[in-house]
């Protein structure tokens, strides 16, 4: 009984902050481009300048003329989960209405209970998030190199977290039933790029337009928190109702002192002390094949980083046996094996979001009026791990961009894969004078219904001259 | 962004406009503010096991000091139980009887010495009132009227009667002319002779003679008394000599070796010394070489016949205290009497001849020369002592027979039947006593017995053969194994509650020469014996278990909505167990007695057994409780739990234990709890 309760409490730990993320937060993107997020990051190959950074660097050439351009805090969050959606936490995770305008816990009834696992789509319910904004965004363009540096922020997450946490919650140890929570995944990071990005325009056979650059990033990182193994199941025998199972987890975690040491309340400063440093590059070239179609490539975030002040690690790899909860002995030393053995690490490395873009646009020209173009883009994004704000699910997004009003640019864009297996996105661009101002949104759904489980949006402007 | 357009464009403000509205459109359309979190409740089902246990006989029984594991292979439960006796200490016994004796000590030798009784000068004129005084020759002369003397002794007495005496007398003759003194004669004051002494010698001039001592044997002198005796002389032989008053015969007298019978006068203080030793054993066979006193107390009364006081003090030369005798002194009154007490403990004490105690009595008796007393030479001081109550912390020599009544030896408690109460009907068992003689002397055993009793009224005993006891041994006595099973089951069907033994043992049987101690004891245990075999078991143990609820459980236990409790009971005992649990309050009222869901007791049949009584196999019974939230708010009430675990096997078969039995309890249950249940 005391082993239901501590893994109550432990789910219930876990779940409802990711609940509350899921459907709390206002807003997101990937990457700092309102653009990418407004046409569901199937724009990869059609951004230039500022827009391109993180993206694919050889882009960073302006194709406008423009020759330094300063980015005004671009931003771009993004959160969801492929369960749980908003109205099922309005419905039952906000409680009931109650005298004087109270509200009261919700009890669930076995139709409840099923209604919400029921929102797992399958044995596995992911969560992400990922936010990301630059404190310093500047580019200079000349005819010989155009050069960009930058500093961005960026927080994220990826939870896997097995149907059985719930199932198990709600319905208790079912004899008979195994409990597998080999599935459970977390990795989460605070770090801060500092870049260095450079690239040119080539001609190939002196015609065809190649754009070639890279980007140098030193990697700082302030916070870490991932669990490497979670082989941990149990099954409860239907005779006796003996408890038996395995407990198997390596976690690991690094924190800057300014947030994660006890006691302390969490204080932002401009500069905190970083707990893991590492390098990264990024490479991108960009070809136009034809007066109407371009495409890009680009691998970004190739690198690591190795997290090594205060470092620790909290490992378990026991096979226990309850079956005698009466005795204190038992229940003492079963407790003390699942809660594991903490302790300093030298110092352990972890990848960051790397990934390959493969992108095209086409531009039909004259469109709607004279001297616009109406774009279809079109990118393939494969992750190569999935650390926090990556995924290893390959994701394709394909999206359309239109001026319709003088300086007024619609987009929208379907996103498939990643967390949710649709997304549909919108946004919009405005011009006025040499301030630009993207607004967007990957996922229109929180928009027009309570059936969303995702958010993102983001908002990016820079000053061009 | 968007690529830039040199066609003309809207104002700066239009457009600005047009983004904040589509911006507003894009973002909230649809949205509505988030409600806050409030965590739902459920009801979830918890299966969890409680207990897995095999409680083996051995394990059950292993704190349990009365029982061990027989030796022989059986493994077979014995019941051991050792029941201490009281310890029977010398300390109580190393005494010597009372004892009283007397003695009178008389003034047998009341010396009065008086070396100037009578000193005196007779000038030649008061001898021979004839002679003229001057020169002139002396012719021989006699004084017809003899001479007398008064004594005047009232300065030392007034009367006083001889046993026997001296009169010693001199004469110094310091006239120019030889004397002649005979016919000497002591007087009384009427004249008559009293004593005389037939000397007749002539005294030349300036010499002294010492005249033979005059006995006053049987006398009686009285302070007026006279000395009388006849004088003459032969004359100057023809030479003329100068006769003046200076001129005179000394006579001086002196009282002697005297022995008096009385003395009426002015005594002075006498000293007497007394040595005395006296038995203090008597016939009681005790002899005493040394020995040190725990208590006891010398008690001396004196009993003054002068009429005049005394001082007195006693030494004990037979006791003494870092070596030195044992002193105390007091005054007596004339004719008085007086008492005092001489605490010998801590003395070490010196018998003569293992058997007599000696003292010494020294009486100082007052200065009487003020004022006239009469001493008789039958006076005396009579002299009792008393020795009281002497225990010895220890003693060497002999120590006569003593009897040790065991009488008052205390039971020790059987304590068996309090935790078990029913009926046990033995078919073997043993009991045994293991005495320990811890003394150098030996204890014999003339009458004692093993007596065994329960409140109920119930008593019976076993006899104890009259046996010796070696010094400084142990021994076993062994009581007959038939004897032993009638006098057990004889209380069925309770048990006795109390052991112990009693009766007459004899320290030192055969007045044997050693030494003893206080401190030294004879201790022993009984042992009570038997295998838990019986031929019919119908028993119960009754015992409260606190429950250790810490607040936070108390609390989860509210929470429970309903549940079922599965115990499953593998039972390999002889006997059929049943559990009648309570669960009680702090006030040790029921707050509830738990059920099982059909009705039935919660009873698990005896494990099929052998002819021997052994179990052959195990039997395995399932027992369902259901318990309601009620319930449940009612057990996190509860402060303790009182079982009443009860035995019954087959009265025809028997059952015997073993180590190796056991009760296998498997325990699972079924919780509907509620999820609020983390919170607390």
């Amino acid at each position: 009984m005391t082993d239901t309760r501590s893994h109550s409490r432990n789910f219930i730990a876990v779940l409802l902050p990711l609940l509350l993320m899921a459907t709390v937060l206002p807003a997101q993107t990937i990457g700092t481009s309102a653009r990418l997020t407004g046409m569901g990051n199937s724009s990869a190959a059609l951004v230039r300048g500022l827009d391109a950074l993180n993206v694919n660097p050889s882009q960073i050439v302006p194709n406008d003329g423009v020759t330094i351009s300063v980015g005004v805090l671009p931003f771009g969050a993004q959160a969801g989960a492929d369960f749980m959606d908003y109205a099922t936490y309005n419905r039952y995770f906000t409680g009931t209405s109650a005298e004087k305008g109270a509200r009261v816990p919700t009890y669930l009834d076995t139709q409840d209970k099923r209604a919400i696992l029921g929102t797992f789509q399958g044995e596995v319910g992911h969560f992400s998030h990922d936010i990301r904004y630059a404190l310093v965004n500047v580019m200079l363009s000349t005819k010989f190199l155009t050069v960009a540096v930058g500093i961005t922020e960026r927080t994220g997450s990826n939870v896997a977290l097995p149907r059985s946490f719930a199932d198990f919650m709600f319905f208790g140890n079912e004899p008979g039933k195994t409990f597998d929570f080999s599935e459970t995944a977390v990795s989460s990071s605070w770090t801060r790029d500092y870049s260095l990005t450079v690239a040119q325009e080539f001609r190939l056979n002196r015609r065809i337009p190649l754009l070639v650059g890279a980007s140098l990033k030193l990697v700082h990182g302030y916070a870490y928190f991932g669990i490497d193994r979670f082989n941990s199941s149990f099954v409860t025998d239907p005779e006796t109702y003996e408890v038996r199972g395995t407990a198997d987890m390596i976690a690991r975690y690094a924190g800057t002192g300014d947030w994660i040491g006890k006691n302390n309340t969490f204080h932002y400063t401009l500069f905190p002390t970083p707990v893991g440093s590492g390098l990264g590059i990024d490479l991108g070239a960009n070809v136009q094949l034809t007066r109407m179609f371009s495409a890009g490539f680009s691998l970004v975030d190739l690198g690591s980083i190795t997290w090594d002040r205060g470092a620790r690690e909290i490992s378990a790899n026991e096979d226990f046996i309850i079956d005698n909860l009466s005795s204190t002995e038992q229940t003492e030393e079963i407790r003390s094996r699942l809660d594991g053995k903490e302790y300093d690490i030298p110092s352990f490395s972890t990848p960051l979001p790397s990934a390959m873009i493969l992108s095209g646009v086409l531009s039909l020209p004259d469109m709607p009026r004279r001297g616009k173009s109406w774009h279809f883009t079109f990118a393939y994004r494969q992750g190569f791990n999935d650390v926090s704000g990556n995924s290893s699910r390959p994701r394709i997004g394909i999206g359309t961009e239109i001026e319709l009003l003088y300086n007024v640019a619609f987009r929208l864009g379907a996103n498939f894969g990643g967390v949710q297996p649709l997304v549909l996105g919108a946004g919009v661009g405005f011009i006025a004078d040499n301030f630009k101002l993207d607004i967007g949104t990957m996922d229109i759904t929180p928009h027009l219904t309570n059936s969303f489980s995702a958010v993102a949006v983001g908002v990016s402007s820079h000053w061009d001259i | 962004m968007i690529s830039h357009s040199h066609q003309s464009k809207p104002p700066v403000a239009w457009a600005l406009a047009f983004s904040a509205m589509v911006l507003a459109a894009t973002l909230f359309s649809g949205c509505t503010e988030p409600l806050a979190p409030v965590l739902p409740e459920w009801d979830v089902d918890a299966n969890v096991p409680i207990v897995n246990h095999t409680y083996t006989m051995e394990d059950m029984l292993r704190d349990d000091g009365m029982l061990r594991i027989s030796e022989n292979g059986e493994q077979l439960l014995v019941v051991t139980q050792r029941y201490p006796l009281k310890s029977i200490a010398m300390g109580d016994h190393l005494r010597m009887e009372d004892v009283t004796f007397r003695s009178a000590e008389t003034f047998d030798a009341v010396r009065f010495e008086l070396p100037d009784y009578l000193d005196q000068h007779l000038d030649v004129f008061t001898l021979f009132p004839t002679l003229p005084r001057g020169s002139q020759v002396v012719g021989a002369v006699r004084s017809d009227l003899g001479i007398s003397i008064a004594i005047d002794t009232r300065e030392y007495f007034e009367e006083m009667t001889f046993a026997a005496g001296d009169l010693a007398l001199q004469f110094s003759n310091n006239v120019p002319v030889p004397l002649r003194i005979e016919a000497i004669r002591l007087l009384d004051t009427q004249g008559s002779t009293m004593a005389q002494l037939s000397w007749n010698e002539l005294v030349q001039p300036g010499a002294r003679a010492v005249l033979p001592v005059m006995k006053l044997d049987g006398l009686t002198l009285r302070s007026d008394m006279r000395l009388a005796f006849d004088i003459s002389s032969p004359g100057s032989n023809g030479k003329a000599v100068d006769l003046s008053s200076a001129m005179s015969l000394g006579v001086t007298g002196a009282l002697r070796e005297t022995d008096i019978l009385s003395v009426r006068g002015f005594v002075p203080s006498q000293q007497l010394q007394y040595d005395r030793a006296m038995n203090v054993t008597g016939s009681t066979g005790m002899k005493i070489r040394e020995a040190v006193v725990r208590s006891g107390a010398l008690r001396f009364t004196v009993k003054n016949h002068f009429t005049v006081g005394a001082q007195v003090q006693f030494s004990l030369l037979s006791a003494s205290h870092g070596g030195a005798p044992i002193s105390a002194s007091m005054r007596v009154g004339p004719k008085g009497t007086a008492t005092m007490s001489l605490d010998l403990a801590d003395a070490k004490l010196r018998l003569d001849g293992e058997t007599d105690l000696r003292y010494r009595a020294e009486v100082v008796t007052d200065d009487a020369t003020e004022k006239a007393v009469l001493i008789q030479k039958s006076d005396s001081v009579a002299i009792t002592g008393q020795l009281r109550d002497v225990l010895f912390a220890s003693m060497s020599g002999t120590l006569p027979p003593t009897t040790l009544d065991i009488r008052d030896m205390e039971y020790s408690d059987f304590n068996l039947d309090k935790s078990i109460a029913g009926s046990i009907q033995l078919s073997e068992a043993r009991i045994w006593a293991a005495l320990r003689n811890g003394s150098v002397l030996p204890v014999g055993i003339s009458r004692a017995s093993v007596l065994g009793k329960n409140v109920s009224g119930s008593s019976a005993s076993l006899r104890v053969l009259p046996m010796d006891l070696a010094a400084q041994s142990e021994i076993r006595i062994d009581f007959e194994e038939t004897q032993v099973v009638n006098f057990l089951n004889s209380f069925m069907p309770e048990y006795p509650d109390s052991l112990g033994m009693e009766g007459t043992f004899v320290l030192n049987p055969d007045g044997a020469d050693g030494s003893a101690a206080a401190g030294d004891s004879v201790t022993g245990d009984l042992f009570v014996e038997f295998p838990l075999r019986f031929t019919q078991v119908n028993g119960s143990i009754t015992d409260t278990v606190a429950l250790l609820i810490d607040e936070t459980t108390r609390s989860k236990m509210n929470s429970v909505n309903e549940g079922t409790m599965t115990f499953d009971i593998e039972n390999h005992l002889p006997a059929t167990v049943r559990v009648e649990p309570e669960f009680l309050d702090a006030s040790g009222r029921v707050l509830f007695v738990p059920a099982s869901i059909d009705g039935n007791p919660l009873q698990v049949r005896s494990a099929p057994v052998d002819a021997g009584g052994y179990v052959r196999a195990s039997i395995t019974e399932k027992l369902s409780l259901r318990f309601t939230a009620e319930e449940f708010a009612r057990l996190a009430r509860a402060t303790s739990v009182r079982f009443r675990l009860s035995f019954t096997a087959d009265e025809g078969g028997g059952a015997a234990f073993r180590s190796t039995d056991y009760v296998r309890i498997r325990g699972y249950a079924r919780l509907n709890v509620s999820s609020t249940i983390t919170e607390k």
